[in-house]
C-alpha cells in the first residue's frame, strides 16, 4: 500500500464523529512513521474542527414564517393554484414515478460516465470560473479556458467542447491530485486570485 | 362544484404541509447554511431565500425525492451561489453574536475565539464546491454517493473535493495543529 494512497484514505473517511480504518489501514498507520504522522495531524484537525459548535439560539429563526415566506413569493406562485398541482396530484403519482425511475435506473447505462468530463464550460457572465477563479470578461474567460486545453493533453482529452454560461467545475472535478494542483496554480496566477 | 371543492380543500393540505416544512426544517437548513457561510445573519438570509425559493419553484417538485431533500438540495445550491452581503460578516465569526457565558476564563475564551475565526476563515477560503463537500461531508456526515447526488457530480469527484479541501484546512490551520497558536 503506498503512502500517499494511505494518506488520501485517512483524509476520506474523517468526518465530524468518526474516522475509522480497516485492518490493513490501520496496521499501515500503525507500522509507518510517516503515515502515523499524518493521521495524529489529522485527528489534531479534527480536534480543532470539533471546538466549534453550531447551535441554533434561542428566538433566532422565529420570523422565517410560512406567512412571511408567502409575503415574499411571486404573486403567481401565492395561493391555492400551486398546490393544486404539486399536493393533489403529483404526490399522489410520485411512488409509482419512483418505482419507474428505479426500473429506469436499473437498466440505463452508467450515468456518471456519460457525463464524467465531457464538457469543459466556463462562466464568466458572473465573473465566476469556479473554483474561486475570478474573471472581467467573457474575452479574459476565453483565453484562459483555451490555455487551459492547449497547455495540458490530459485536459484536452477530457474537454470536448467549449461552453460558456455553465461552469469550469464539471472539468476540474475529473482530474487528478497532480493535475488538480498544476491547473490550480496556474488559475490562480492568471488571474490574480483564489 | 364539487371538483372546485376538492381543489380548495387540497390546497389547504398542502399550504398546510409547506407551512409544517417551514417550521420543521429551518433550523437543520439553517444549521447547514451556517456551516458553509459561517455568519448568522447570512445563514439567516439564505434560510429565508431557500424557502422563498422552494414556494416559488412547488410546480417543479415531482416528489421523486422527499420534500426535505428537495429543499435541501435548494439550500445547498443556493450556498455555493452566494455572495456575503455584508463586508462585516468576513470578519465576524458565528461566535461572535452568542454572547453566552460558558463558564470558561477570560483568555481561555479569547484563545477559543480566535481559533473560531481561524477555523472560520479557512473554510471561507475554500474554493466554493470544495466547501460544500466539506460541509456535506464532515458536519453533515454524508456518504459520497449522496454528496454527489445533491451537488450533481460524480463519487469521484466528491472525494476528489473533499481530499483537496481537508490538505488545505490542514495546511492553512498549520498553527494550530502544531500548537503554536493554542
Amino acid at each position: 500500500m503506498k503512502c500517499e494512497d494511505v494518506q488520501k484514505r485517512i483524509d476520506l473517511e474523517l468526518t465530524g464523529s468518526s474516522l475509522d480504518f480497516d485492518s490493513a489501514l490501520k496496521s499501515h498507520i500503525e507500522s509507518c512513521e510517516k503515515c502515523g504522522l499524518y493521521y495524529k495531524e489529522v485527528i489534531r484537525l479534527k480536534g480543532i474542527l470539533s471546538s466549534q459548535s453550531f447551535e441554533v439560539l434561542p428566538g433566532e429563526l422565529d420570523d422565517i414564517t410560512f406567512e412571511k415566506i408567502i409575503h415574499s413569493a411571486k404573486p403567481e406562485s401565492r395561493g391555492a393554484g400551486v398546490f393544486e398541482s404539486i399536493f393533489s396530484l403529483r404526490w399522489v403519482w410520485a411512488p409509482a414515478a419512483a418505482v419507474a425511475i428505479i426500473i429506469l435506473f436499473l437498466v440505463s447505462p452508467d450515468i456518471n460516465n456519460l457525463e464524467n468530463g465531457k464538457s469543459l464550460s466556463v462562466q464568466s457572465d458572473s465573473t465566476y470560473l469556479g473554483n474561486g477563479i475570478f474573471v472581467e470578461s467573457d474575452e479574459e474567460a476565453s483565453a484562459l479556458a483555451v490555455s487551459l486545453i492547449s497547455d495540458n493533453a490530459e485536459i484536452e482529452l477530457l474537454a470536448d467542447e467549449l461552453i460558456f454560461g455553465s461552469e469550469i467545475d464539471d472539468l476540474i472535478e475529473t482530474l487528478t491530485d497532480d493535475e488538480f494542483e498544476i491547473l490550480y496554480e496556474r488559475l490562480g496566477n492568471t488571474n490574480g486570485s483564489s | 362544484m364539487n371538483e372546485m371543492k376538492n381543489e380548495d380543500s387540497e390546497a389547504k393540505t398542502g399550504e398546510k404541509a409547506f407551512e409544517k416544512a417551514v417550521i420543521d426544517y429551518r433550523e437543520r437548513i439553517y444549521l447547514m447554511l451556517l456551516k458553509y457561510v459561517r455568519n448568522r445573519e447570512d445563514a439567516k438570509d439564505l434560510t429565508q431565500e431557500t424557502f422563498i425559493k422552494a414556494y416559488n419553484s412547488l410546480g417543479s417538485f415531482r416528489g421523486e425525492s422527499g420534500l426535505y431533500t428537495w429543499i435541501y438540495r435548494i439550500a445547498v445550491n443556493l450556498a455555493i451561489n452566494y455572495r456575503t452581503r455584508s463586508k462585516t460578516s468576513l470578519f465576524r465569526s458565528i461566535d461572535d453574536s452568542q454572547g453566552i457565558y460558558n463558564g470558561n476564563s477570560p483568555s481561555d475564551n479569547l484563545m477559543q475565539s480566535e481559533l473560531s475565526s481561524g477555523i472560520d476563515n479557512s473554510v471561507r477560503k475554500l474554493p466554493e464546491r470544495q466547501r460544500m463537500v466539506f460541509v456535506l461531508r464532515y458536519y453533515e456526515e454524508k456518504p459520497y454517493s449522496e454528496i454527489a447526488e445533491i451537488l450533481g457530480t460524480t463519487e469521484g469527484a466528491a472525494k476528489a473535493n473533499y481530499h483537496h479541501a481537508i490538505r488545505k484546512l490542514k495546511s492553512d490551520l498549520g498553527d494550530y495543529l502544531r500548537g503554536d497558536s493554542l
